[in-house]
This record gives C-alpha cells, sequence and structure tokens, in this order.
C-alpha cells in the first residue's frame, strides 16, 4: 500500500484516525524497521510516525500527530484574506506580528505597515536589510485633522494601497485597537473589508488587543477575519500557546490549538501542537481567567498554607466552651430569682418562638 | 535606593534609555517612590524635564529631591526644570477659568491638542535652555486625575498616545513616565493601564501583598520590559 520512497499521500476519507491506523500496519509489514517519516496528507496535515524495531508485529502505536495551521498560515501556504491576531498585555502578539511581516515580505512585492503603537522604526531594525526596501512604512500617530487632533483611522493607508499597480500586496496594521476604539468599529471593519478585498492585496494582518476593546467589538473584528489567532498563556509557562480559528474560501473552518516558541532575535521557532500537562487543567477561555487565591498563597515569603499534618491536628483540637454532645451536661450551679411585687413575672419562656 | 531600583529595572544610572515609555501602575497608593526615584536619576544625568504634577504640587516633589540629594529649585531656577503646576490648572477648571482656552476643559471634550501644545511648548522653554543636548524627559504624575475630572478614558488614552508622538518624533530620543492610580472599583482607570501597558517599553507595576498588610514589607513590584 505505502511506497516509501514517495511518501506523499492522497486522503481518501475523512476518517484519519482508522486510515492511519491501517496505513500504519501495512508501513509496520513492509518495513518492519524504520527511520522517523514524515508523510503529509492533504494541504496541510503532516503526520510524523515514529517507531524503531522494538514495535516489529504491532498493529497499534501510538499516532503522534500534529496540525501546524500556524506555520501554513505564517508561510502562505494557507490562503487567508483578513488574519487577525488578538493579545493582552501578558502574552503579547507583537513578536509573531514581526515573523509575519518578515514572511509576508518573502511573498509580495510591496507591503505597507501602519503603525500606530510602535514607531516604524521598531520594526525596521528588526528586519533584515534585505526586505526593508519592500516596506513602505506610514506612522498612524502622525495623521492628524486641521485642529492637530489624531485622527486613527485607516483612510490613509487605503488610499495609499489603492494608488499601487498590479503587483501583490500586503498591508499589515499595528495595531487596529486605537481605530476600533477612537472611531466607530463598523467603520473600522468596513475599512478592513475593502483592504481585504481589494484585488492585488495578498493578504492583511492586524492585531487587537481583547484586553482593551470590549468583547462586542471584538467579535465585530473577528467576524471580519478569515483567521482569528488567540495568544493565551502557555500552560507550561514557557512559550506561547495559541487557539487559531481558520475558515477556508470553501467554507470549512479548521480549529486548533497550537504552541511555539522564540529565539533570543524573536524569531518563531518549535511550532508544534499544545499538549496539555496531565497535571494542569485545560486552558480556560481568553475572556475569563479568574485569580485563584490558593495558588496565589504559594508564592510567598513565608508560609501561609498548612501541611496534611498541620491541617489533621487542626481538626483534631476540641475547643473549650463547645458543646460535643458527650457527657453529663447538668450544671451543679443554679439561680433562684424570687420575684417582688414591683417585678411583671411571666411565666412564659421569651425565647419560645425561637427554632434553636 | 537609587542603585538598587536601577538594577531592578534594567536601568542604567548614567544613561537613561532614549525613546522610551515608562509606564507605572499603581494598585497600593504607595508607588510615588518611583516617581521620585525617576526624577532623582533624570536630574543626576542633566536631562531636560518637564513635568506635570496633577497630584501633587512642585514643593513636595523638591522636599523630597532634597532628602535624595538632588536640588529640584536650582534646575527649575536653570530651566532645567519646567515644572507645570497641574493643580493650579486644575482648580482654575474646576473653578475659575471656564473659557475655552483651558486645556483641561479641552481635554474633556475631546481635543488632547490643547494640553499637547503646552507641553510643548514647555519642552520648546527646557531644551532651549539646556546646557546639553540631550533628549528631555517627560513625566505626568498621575492620569487617573484626569477621570475625575470627568475626563473620558478615551481621550486620556489619545492624550497619552498623542505625547508619545509628541516627545519622541518632536524631539527624538525623548522619554516618556506616567503613572496611573489603579483602585479595584474603577473600571475606567483599569481600561486606561491595559492601554498603556500596550504602548510601554518598560511597565512597572506596585501592588500590595496578596497576604494582606505586612509591618516591615509593603508591597511587591513587578517589571515587563518589551
Amino acid at each position: 500500500m505505502t511506497d516509501l520512497c514517495t511518501p506523499t499521500l492522497k486522503l481518501l476519507s475523512s476518517k484519519q484516525s482508522t486510515i492511519y491506523r491501517t496505513l500504519l500496519s501495512s508501513i509496520i509489514n513492509d518495513s518492519p524497521e524504520m527511520p522517523d517519516i514524515v508523510v503529509r496528507v492533504g494541504a496541510h496535515w503532516r503526520q510524523q510516525f515514529t517507531f524503531s524495531s522494538r514495535f516489529h508485529g504491532q498493529t497499534e502505536l501510538d499516532l503522534i500527530y500534529f496540525v501546524t495551521m500556524l506555520e501554513d498560515l505564517l508561510r502562505g501556504q494557507e490562503k487567508s484574506r483578513l488574519i487577525l491576531m488578538t493579545d493582552t498585555s501578558e502574552n503579547t502578539g507583537r513578536h509573531l506580528m514581526l515573523n509575519w511581516i518578515q514572511s509576508m515580505l518573502g511573498r509580495c512585492a510591496k507591503l505597507f505597515l501602519l503603525c500606530f503603537e510602535r514607531p516604524p522604526q521598531f520594526y525596521e531594525n528588526w528586519l533584515p536589510e534585505s526586505f526593508r526596501q519592500k516596506l513602505i512604512c506610514m506612522n498612524g500617530s502622525k495623521d492628524t485633522d486641521e485642529g492637530g487632533e489624531p485622527k486613527f483611522s485607516l483612510l490613509q493607508v487605503f488610499q495609499e494601497v489603492a494608488q499601487v499597480e498590479d503587483v501583490p500586496t500586503c498591508v499589515v496594521i499595528d495595531s487596529i485597537t486605537l481605530p476600533a476604539l477612537m472611531r466607530p468599529v463598523p467603520v473600522t471593519c468596513a475599512y478592513l473589508h475593502k483592504l481585504a478585498t481589494a484585488d492585488h492585496v495578498v493578504q492583511v494582518a492586524t492585531l487587537v488587543h481583547r484586553d482593551v476593546i470590549d468583547q462586542h467589538s471584538c467579535g465585530l473584528l473577528e467576524h471580519n477575519a478569515s483567521s482569528v489567532i488567540d495568544l493565551l498563556p502557555s500552560p507550561s509557562g514557557s512559550g506561547f500557546a495559541c487557539q487559531i480559528r481558520h475558515c477556508r474560501p470553501t467554507g470549512k473552518v479548521f480549529k486548533t490549538k497550537e504552541f511555539f516558541e522564540f529565539d533570543d532575535s524573536f524569531h518563531i521557532q518549535n511550532i508544534g501542537p499544545l499538549k496539555l500537562l496531565p497535571q494542569t487543567q485545560p486552558m480556560p477561555p481568553p475572556s475569563s481567567q479568574e485569580p485563584d487565591p490558593a495558588a496565589s498563597l504559594a508564592d510567598l515569603s513565608f508560609k501561609l498554607q498548612l501541611t496534611d499534618r498541620e491541617r489533621e491536628a487542626r481538626s483534631q483540637v476540641v475547643l473549650p466552651y463547645l458543646k460535643d454532645g458527650s457527657g453529663d451536661e447538668t450544671s451543679t450551679s443554679k439561680i433562684i430569682y424570687q420575684a417582688d411585687e414591683a417585678d411583671d413575672f411571666d411565666e412564659e419562656d421569651p425565647d419560645d418562638d425561637l427554632n434553636i | 535606593m537609587l542603585a538598587q531600583i536601577c538594577h531592578f529595572l534594567g536601568v542604567d544610572s548614567s544613561n537613561f534609555p532614549l525613546n522610551e515609555h515608562v509606564c507605572i501602575v499603581d494598585r497600593s497608593k504607595d508607588a510615588g517612590f518611583l516617581i521620585h526615584y525617576f526624577l532623582n536619576l533624570c536630574k543626576k544625568q542633566n536631562r531636560p524635564l518637564c513635568v506635570l504634577g496633577l497630584t501633587q504640587s512642585f514643593n513636595h516633589y523638591s522636599s523630597v529631591a532634597q532628602k535624595l540629594g538632588t536640588n529640584l529649585l536650582s534646575a527649575r531656577d536653570n530651566k532645567n526644570l519646567i515644572f507645570i503646576e497641574g493643580l493650579q490648572l486644575l482648580s482654575d477648571y474646576v473653578i475659575g477659568d471656564q473659557s475655552k482656552t483651558n486645556p483641561f476643559l479641552q481635554l474633556v471634550i475631546g481635543n488632547v491638542s490643547r494640553l499637547n501644545e503646552l507641553i510643548r511648548e514647555s519642552l520648546e522653554s527646557v531644551q532651549l535652555s539646556s546646557p546639553s543636548a540631550l533628549p528631555p524627559v517627560v513625566i505626568i504624575d498621575d492620569l487617573s486625575v484626569l477621570l475625575s475630572l470627568g475626563v473620558p478614558s478615551k481621550n486620556v488614552i489619545c492624550f497619552v498616545k498623542s505625547l508619545i508622538s509628541l516627545v519622541t518624533s518632536y524631539c527624538p530620543g525623548g522619554s516618556l513616565i506616567s503613572s496611573v492610580s489603579v483602585s479595584d472599583s474603577d473600571s475606567d482607570e483599569e481600561d486606561i493601564w491595559s492601554c498603556l501597558s500596550h504602548f510601554g517599553t518598560l511597565n512597572i507595576e506596585v501592588s500590595n501583598l496578596k497576604s494582606g498588610y505586612c509591618k516591615e514589607v509593603h508591597g511587591q513590584v513587578r517589571a515587563n520590559r518589551y
């Protein structure tokens, strides 16, 4: 069934797990000892089968497979008109944006970069010099009206893109947060849509801070985007995690959770599936991240938590003056009250109506 | 104290970095020491300073600076330091001058250019009289006072953004240090901080201890550099 010289196969059905088990057992039967192989099935799936001679004869193996939608989107192998990256101040997406710009510059003739937050020099200093000639930077902070008030408008970049000749063009906006905050969100969405659907525009990528704009505005922007990449905290504490939703033009929707890291010069590396650690809980959704009070006591310089032994000892402490239900509760002392003529002594118990 | 804070923040005490935007969020009401630290640091390096004081008068900063070994009075007299008495301007806005030229009234209605113009004039003045050619530093203490005036959080964000553009482009290499006091019950303050934390190159968060009040340890400081 398999031809190891040409590992590229065509996926015949959507039941991947069944097919891959069959495929793997076939591979084992054909060649019991093999090095690691990579089989590419379809446009974006990539499977890595790892086995050695000790698995010979077995038909059930642990399949290690992962979907690298992030890498395919980043390299342009997966087409997407409008990419929206969402981040927070704790998990910033600017470094991912830098890598996206570098990748885009390798695929297009011109790239328009509209900067609202970091100055253009921030990007120019990071990019290789060979790419800078394709880069056209616009400082959005300098776009002001007659009174000197900043406009935070996308009209400037839209007009520049419209004047470009018929060459592959990309547009990056860092970030869309201020235009979405200062101007009506539907107007910003309309400009984004016009940019993404322009004839010679290959791709538009932008970043939005979901801890700044409200959820409704964020939802409007996500609805316009064909790909949404939410940056999340990594469960392992190192690297970055992301949640990707990608819609193909055919209508098929892919949802993946992936992991990646940056090297010292902020180049992306080690893109792979997000593996949840056994002792950790699944990642919470981006909008609901409540601090755990018990975990917050763990990183103090003095001990406030109890050990199991201390907790047990505390539970066994008998509190004084607490009725434990044992022993004779009758007291030897008595109070004798003799009412005189001025007292309005009532035989009834005033606490009789209490449910004690 | 200066050396310890410099070491913690990764700041060179002899060369305050250029194009720096430092955002300080105060969740404990004890973060004022950082403003005094930066004042002291910039004064020692003879950086032209423009301070917009919205919580304290100049005398307060001068008194504290004297205890730290810095003379702000002489810096002001030599025009190396311009202190904008924000409290005086605020009192004019609240009690006296309600004219259209009042910068805070303009800020309430969404025009940030008037207040920016005030700071730009101060920067021009301080740079002209500065003996060194070093880029200036603008310090704002603190932005949450503007919210108390009724300035919408969007306008405060717009003001800070335009100020960053002014400081870095009009005076290349200039730096901005801004502080925001955030209380648990005010969402506008939290919104401003959320936005400024994305603009900042150095974010400093001062907060109380999670375990509560302690006699000897007053809080914790967390710094993120981007």
